[in-house]
C-alpha cells in the first residue's frame, strides 16, 4: 500500500474525530468510487498494490542500478519517514489533544505504527532494552517486502530501514541510521532492525558483510558497551 | 561394723540458691521493691532452676514480655543503604527522555 496526501475527507473520521479504535479495514479506509480513490482515517490517499508490483519495483530497480538498489530503497524510506513524522505529529496532536513531546513514548510509537499495520506493512515490536547504550532493535513481523520476495538469502527490507531512520531522526532530532540485521528473506521467522548512530550502524554493516548473524551483532554491541 | 549414713552430708533436695555464687544470688534480689523481670526460660529467683515456659504462671510469663517495646539488648540499627533513584522504565519514557539517550 502506498500513501499520498488526499483532498477527500474521511467521513467517519469527521463524524467521530475522537474515536481511537479505528484500525479495522472498514473504519480505516474510505473508498471513494466516484473518484476512484481510497482515503485513510488520517486523510492520506492510499493505493492498493499487488505483490507483483513489489517484485517489479525491486527487481526492476536492481536491474537498472545493481547493488545500489538497496541504497535507493533506503533513501526512499528515509525521506518517507521524515515526511511521515511531520504528518504524524499533526494528526497525533489533533486526535489526542497532546503534543508528541508530552506523550508516553511507547504509546506514541504504537500510535505511529498502527496505520502501517492496517495498510499491510506488518506488525512491529520495539525492543528498548538497550536504549541506555544508545541503540535499539525493532522487530517486524510479516514484512510486505520479505513476504513477497520469499527466501532470497539476503535482507530485502531496505525501505523499512530507511523509514525507521527517517522517522526517528526527525522525532529524536538527532541523525540516526538503521540497518536490517535479520530478515524473513534470509530464512528467519521475522525481520530485525538495528537503530542507532551512524558509526554504530556502519560497524554493524561491516560485521554483516563479514558474515556476522543478528545474534553475533547483538552480542558484540552489548559486550562492547560492557567494556567501555 | 560401723554403719555409714547414706546421706553423709549430701542433701538432694537442697535449694539451688545455696550453691549459687554471691553475684548471682544478690543479683536476683528485688532490691528496689519491684519484682524482677526474667527473660523467658531463665532460672526462677527462688529456686534458680530453669522453669519451662509452659509451666510458668500467667503473671510470670507476661512479665517477661517487653511491653514497652524496649528489647533487653539494644539491637544495632542497620544503616540505611542509599538507593539511587530508579531509572525510568521503557513504559514511562517520553520522547524527550528517549532523545537524550542517543
Amino acid at each position: 500500500m502506498v500513501t499520498t496526501l488526499s483532498t477527500a475527507a474521511h467521513q467517519l473520521h469527521d463524524s467521530y474525530p475522537r474515536k481511537h479504535n479505528h484500525y479495522s479495514f472498514r473504519d480505516f479506509f474510505q473508498f471513494n468510487p466516484g473518484e476512484g480513490s481510497v482515503t485513510d482515517w488520517n486523510g492520506s490517499r492510499n493505493l492498493f498494490t499487488s505483490e507483483d508490483f513489489i517484485i517489479g519495483l525491486l527487481e526492476g530497480l536492481e536491474e537498472e542500478v545493481g547493488k545500489a538498489s538497496a541504497a535507493i530503497m533506503y533513501s526512499i524510506g528515509l525521506e518517507w519517514g521524515r515526511q511521515d513524522s511531520l504528518f504524524f505529529q499533526g494528526w497525533f496532536e489533533q486526535e489526542f489533544n497532546m503534543s508528541v513531546r508530552q506523550a508516553n513514548l511507547m504509546f506514541l510509537l504504537e500510535t505511529w505504527w498502527w496505520p502501517f499495520t492496517s495498510q499491510g506493512w506488518g506488525r512491529w515490536e520495539v525492543d528498548m532494552s538497550d536504549r541506555k547504550q544508545g541503540f535499539m532493535f525493532i522487530n517486524v513481523f510479516d514484512s510486505a517486502m520479505a513476504r513477497t520476495l520469499g527466501d532470497v538469502g539476503k535482507p530485502v527490507c531496505h525501505i523499512y530501514a530507511g523509514l525507521f531512520a527517517g522517522f526517528f531522526t526527525e522525532m529524536v532530532r538527532k541523525q540516526l541510521s538503521c540497518i536490517e540485521i535479520q530478515c524473513y528473506s534470509m530464512g528467519e521467522t521475522y525481520c530485525k532492525f538495528l537503530l542507532g548512530g551512524k558509526e554504530r550502524i556502519d560497524a554493524a554493516a561491516f560485521w554483516m558483510n563479514e558474515g556476522a548473524t543478528a545474534r553475533d551483532i547483538q552480542k558484540r554491541l552489548r559486550s562492547e558497551e560492557g567494556v567501555s | 561394723m560401723i554403719a555409714i549414713p547414706s546421706r553423709n552430708g549430701y542433701c538432694p533436695d537442697a535449694p539451688p540458691w545455696r550453691t549459687a555464687t554471691v553475684q548471682t544470688f544478690f543479683a536476683q534480689m528485688p532490691w528496689e521493691g519491684a519484682p524482677q523481670r526474667k527473660p523467658l526460660g531463665l532460672h526462677d529467683a527462688g529456686s534458680l532452676a530453669p522453669t519451662p515456659i509452659l509451666q510458668q504462671t500467667v503473671a510470670a510469663f507476661f512479665q517477661c514480655c517487653p511491653w514497652e517495646g524496649r528489647p533487653e539488648i539494644a539491637v544495632p540499627v542497620m544503616p540505611r543503604s542509599v538507593q539511587p533513584p530508579p531509572a525510568k522504565t521503557a513504559e514511562a519514557l517520553t520522547l524527550d527522555d528517549f532523545s537524550s539517550l542517543f
